[in-house]
C-alpha cells in the first residue's frame, strides 16, 4: 500500500465521529449533530428525507390516508348495496366487508359515521352492555389487538387522529403545559372511560334483572329508556368530537338540517338546540387546540385510546431505547422528546421497551433520533 | 409477575372472549346495527339499476 493511500486513509478516519460501539456514524448524520453546513449539502436532504420523512412520517401519512379512504368506501358499498369496484381494483372492497361490517375496530369509530360503516368496539361496548349483553367480541378485541400490536391503530389508522394530524400540519408553534398539569390533564380521559363504563355496568345490570324475571322487566326497560333517552344509542357518542365530525355535520351536509333521518339517534341528539351547541363547541375546541398542539383529544380525552393504552402497555409491539447508542442526558439533541405527539419523555425511560399506555406507535421518536437509538421491538 | 406471562394470559383470554363471542353470533348483532346506519344514508345515494 502506497504511502498517499495511507495518509488519505488515516485523514478520511480522522474526520469520521465514532459512537460508543466504534461503528462510524455517516456524514449526513454528522452534519445533522454537529449542525455544520447542513442546508448546504444535497446528500443531507435526500438522507434527511430518506430516513426522517419517506421512512417512516410520509409512509404513516400514506396509511393513514388509505385507511380514510378505504374506510369512506367501505361506507358506500354498504349503502349502495353492492361494490362499484368488483371486477376491478383488487375484486372490489367485499373481501374487507367482515372485518368493517361484524368485528367492531379498535379505534375510535363513531357509530353511522360517513366515512365508513364499521363501529369501534367502545361504542359497541356501551351500545350492547347498557341493553344487559356482555359484548364478548368487543371485549376480545379491546383485549387482543392491543397486546399484539399495541395502540399503533391510534397512531396509524384512527380517523379523527389523521384528522388531528393534518391539523397540526400548520405551521403554528406548538405549545404544551408543564409536564405536571400534562399528567393531571392526561388522567382525564380515565376518568371519562370509568364513568361511562360504570353507567354502563349500571344499566347493564338493571336491564339484565329485568330480562331474567328478578325485577319486573317493564320497569327496568322503563328506568333504562329514562337513563339513555338524553344521550345518544352510548353515552359517550353524545359528545364525542369525533362522531359529531363524522356524523352530525355530514348530515348536516346532506340534509340541510340535523333531522330525525337517523332514526336510531335518540331525537334530542340529533335536534338543534342547546346541547348540539355544546357538541359543536366541544368539536371546534378540540380542532382549535389541534392547531396549537400535536393529538390533544387523544392525549387528554379519548377513552377509547384511554382503554386500549391500559392493555396496551403490555403489548408486545414496543419502541425500544437502545442502552448502548443512546447518549442519554447528555444528548445535544433530544429529538426523541420534542417529537412525541402524545407527550412521552423517550429520555427519561429505562432502557429496553418502553412499556406506556400513553404511547400510540407512531414511531415520530424511532424517525427523529439522529443517533439510531430508538427502535422498534417485537417480543 | 412477568410482564409477558400477563400478555399472554390477557391474549388467550381476548381469544377467547372472540371465539365465544362469534360462536354465539354476536358478530350479527354488529351486522344488524351497522344496517341501521347505512340505511339512514341510503336515500343520498343513487340506488343499483335492477339487471
Amino acid at each position: 500500500m502506497s504511502e498517499t493511500e495511507d495518509k488519505s486513509k488515516a485523514e478520511e478516519k480522522s474526520e469520521r465521529i465514532w459512537d460508543k460501539i466504534g461503528r462510524p456514524f455517516p456524514k449526513w448524520k454528522r452534519q445533522i449533530l454537529e449542525r455544520t453546513r447542513p442546508h448546504k449539502t444535497l446528500h443531507y436532504w435526500v438522507n434527511k428525507a430518506f430516513e426522517e420523512l419517506l421512512a417512516i412520517r410520509i409512509i404513516r401519512f400514506i396509511v393513514q390516508l388509505s385507511a380514510f379512504l378505504v374506510l369512506f368506501y367501505a361506507g358506500i358499498v354498504f349503502v349502495l348495496g353492492y361494490d362499484p369496484l368488483i371486477g376491478t381494483v383488487l375484486g372490489g372492497i367485499g373481501w374487507l366487508i367482515p372485518i368493517f361490517g361484524y368485528i367492531p375496530l379498535p379505534f375510535d369509530m363513531p357509530q353511522g359515521s360517513a366515512q365508513g360503516t364499521g363501529i369501534g368496539y367502545f361504542d359497541m361496548i356501551q351500545f350492547m352492555g347498557q341493553q344487559g349483553i356482555f359484548p364478548y367480541i368487543a371485549v376480545g378485541v379491546i383485549l387482543v389487538v392491543p397486546i399484539l400490536v399495541g395502540r399503533s391503530f391510534c397512531g396509524w389508522i384512527c380517523p379523527f387522529g389523521f384528522v388531528q394530524d393534518l391539523f397540526a400540519l400548520t405551521p403554528i408553534r406548538k405549545r404544551y403545559p408543564s409536564k405536571k398539569w400534562d399528567e393531571r390533564l392526561k388522567s382525564i380521559k380515565y376518568v371519562i372511560l370509568f364513568v361511562v363504563l360504570f353507567l354502563v355496568a349500571w344499566l347493564g345490570t338493571w336491564t339484565f334483572l329485568g330480562a331474567i324475571g328478578v325485577i319486573n322487566p317493564v320497569l327496568a326497560e322503563n328506568f333504562r329508556a329514562a337513563v339513555t333517552t338524553p344521550f345518544a344509542t352510548a353515552f359517550w357518542a353524545t359528545i364525542n368530537p369525533s362522531g359529531v365530525f363524522f356524523v352530525i355535520l355530514p348530515y348536516l351536509y346532506l340534509n340541510g338540517v340535523v333531522s330525525p333521518i337517523l332514526t336510531a339517534w335518540n331525537p334530542p341528539f340529533i335536534a338543534w338546540g342547546f346541547p348540539m351547541y355544546i357538541r359543536l363547541g366541544f368539536l371546534i375546541v378540540i380542532l382549535l387546540m389541534a392547531l396549537f398542539m400535536m393529538r390533544p383529544y387523544c392525549r387528554y380525552i379519548c377513552p377509547t385510546g384511554a382503554l386500549m393504552g391500559l392493555v396496551g402497555q403490555f403489548s408486545f409491539l414496543t419502541v425500544s431505547r437502545s442502552a448502548t447508542e443512546c447518549l442519554g442526558p447528555t444528548c445535544d439533541s433530544p429529538r426523541c422528546k420534542q417529537a412525541c405527539p402524545v407527550g412521552i419523555d423517550v429520555m427519561a425511560k429505562p432502557f429496553g421497551p418502553i412499556h406506556d399506555s400513553e404511547c400510540i406507535l407512531c414511531l415520530d421518536c424511532v424517525a427523529k433520533c439522529g443517533h439510531d437509538s430508538v427502535k422498534v421491538e417485537y417480543g | 409477575m412477568n410482564r409477558r406471562a400477563i400478555a399472554i394470559a390477557i391474549l388467550c383470554i381476548g381469544l377467547a372472549a372472540l371465539a365465544f363471542g362469534i360462536s354465539i353470533g354476536q358478530h350479527e348483532i354488529v351486522r344488524s346495527w351497522l344496517q341501521v346506519f347505512s340505511d339512514a344514508y341510503a336515500p343520498f345515494f343513487p340506488q343499483p339499476i335492477p339487471p
